[in-house]
């Protein structure tokens, strides 16, 4: 009666994944398959929850505390969000080690990254919902942190805070952030980068001129069997974690009664310990340059070729920034 | 039917009623998630007070909570309770329950309520605002947002 989606899609004849790292390659569409989980988590609870200073936090107890699994389906929303953006940085650091952003794929590259950081918006607008003092404590230190970047800090704080302290219209804002607009650029960026992807296909991550015995295996069923299994385990280790370690709620948010140490989530503890051991500006350049690097690394390097020098180099400045980053991350952690 | 048909075919029923189950368990899972608890849908709503265990509350006696940062009154009746603000509607003092009248009176000017806030008595004119009151697993709760008069 219905065509098989294979053959309405044509997997088994147009698509094929190259020869290695098939494992690597999962990372990506481990994130969309945990975007669509994000998405459809964060609709369920859009039905319980009120963006005002006086309903967020006990709007979110309720989910936690009466609704049927209200607290798996929070908690999954909270550690899915930090898998996606996990699975989104080894995606980066993949395709960059693999030199996959050299040309015809550079568009691919950069609405990737634009991506990667609407992720990341989405992770630090998200903190601020359930309105308990981490949220309120840890956004009012990342709004010191962002005041203290010269020049483009104030105007930061103007377009997303609105040059509020942090209370309803700040919450508000980001509600609207959240749910109103990230998801429709975000949308945007993913259907773009998927377009793209599909377009140009996977890259052979290897040198060329070595050869394996061994033909790239099909999109179908070869590659959509390893991306199943790779999805149910995740998913395994997902509800696992969701269960075990639930997301927390701490006190109601109280804008008189500091918390002592806050730290910012994982993902913005690099910056976040940057911005603390330089000065502002020095701070401010080292973040921009990375952040200019990382969208002009297609045009500084995107010629195919396979020039021993430059691959050394390639190798050397994404270790350095990895792990310049893995250290600051660290040390934010460290007491 | 050859044995690794068979086989295969065992495999595919396997894998297609393990699917549906998870589909049917995550839809199942959605929609009880979708419809509250009577407490949640009541109108109770999120922005509520808890003001004690429903069992520490003996039928006829009253307690004095801060909702909001207002005094209010839960009175446990025979068959229900009934929450209201316990600011006389003349001069703004704090009524006071009597369990044995089963009435409020005002210290001030003895103005008389009864015990669902309606005026008895004196100048007061208008009757104690209600709120909003439930129990959730045992635990009374007064919700900010007014309840019938």
């Amino acid at each position: 009666m219905f065509a098989p989606l294979k053959d309405i899609l044509h997997l088994d004849t147009i698509r094929t994944t190259p020869v290695r790292f098939r494992l690597l390659h999962v990372f990506s569409a481990i994130a969309v398959l945990l975007l669509v989980v994000e998405v459809a988590s964060g609709v369920l609870l859009v039905a319980y929850y009120r963006p005002t200073a006086a309903d967020a936090f006990s709007s979110i107890a309720i989910v936690t505390d009466e609704i049927w699994l209200g607290w798996l389906i929070r908690s999954l929303h909270v550690w899915c969000a930090d898998f996606l953006i996990l699975f989104s940085f080894l995606h980066l650091i993949r395709v960059y080690f693999a030199h996959a952003y050299e040309a015809p794929r550079q568009l691919t590259w950069v609405t990737g990254i634009l991506l990667l950081c609407v992720l990341l918006t989405f992770g630090f607008t998200g903190t601020l919902l359930p309105w308990d003092q981490y949220a309120y404590w840890s956004t009012d230190a990342a709004r010191k942190a962002i005041a203290a970047v010269p020049g483009l800090g104030t105007l930061v704080l103007d377009l997303i805070w609105g040059g509020w302290a942090i209370g309803e219209e700040v919450l508000l804002r980001f509600y609207v952030l959240h749910i109103g607009v990230l998801p429709w650029i975000g949308a945007l960026l993913l259907w773009l980068h998927l377009l793209l992807v599909w377009r140009f296909g996977l890259t052979e991550p290897v040198l060329r001129s070595r050869r394996y015995g061994r033909l790239p295996s099909s999109f179908f069923p070869d590659f959509v069997l390893s991306l199943l299994i790779a999805v149910l385990l995740l998913f395994g280790v997902l509800v696992s974690i969701a269960t075990f370690f639930p997301a927390t709620l701490t006190a109601p948010a109280d804008p008189v009664k500091a918390l002592g140490v806050v730290r910012p989530r994982w993902y913005f503890m690099a910056p976040h310990e940057l911005l603390r051991q330089l000065p502002g500006k020095f701070a401010t350049l080292a973040l921009l340059a990375v952040f200019a690097l990382l969208i002009l690394v297609p045009v500084i390097d995107g010629r195919p070729d396979t020039a021993r020098w430059k691959a050394i180099v390639r190798w050397t400045l994404g270790t350095l920034v990895i792990t310049a980053a893995l250290l600051l991350g660290v040390k934010g952690y460290l007491p | 039917m050859t044995g690794p048909q068979s086989r295969r075919s065992f495999l595919g029923k396997l894998l297609g009623g393990t699917l549906i189950a998870a589909a049917l368990g995550v839809v199942s899972s959605v929609v009880a998630f979708l419809f509250p608890p009577d407490a949640v849908s009541s109108a109770l709503g999120p922005q509520r007070t808890r003001v004690g265990k429903l069992d520490d509350l003996p039928v006829g006696e009253g307690k004095l909570a801060l909702v909001n940062d207002e005094p209010v009154w839960v009175v446990r009746l025979a068959n229900e309770l009934v929450a209201m603000s316990a600011l006389c509607t003349h001069q703004g003092c704090i009524v006071k329950w009597q369990p044995d009248r089963r009435l409020f009176s005002c210290p001030c000017h003895q103005g008389l309520f009864d015990q669902r806030g309606n005026v008895v008595s004196g100048f007061p004119q208008l009757p104690l605002p209600r709120l909003n009151v439930g129990v959730v697993e045992g635990e009374v709760y007064v919700s900010a947002s007014r309840g019938p008069i």
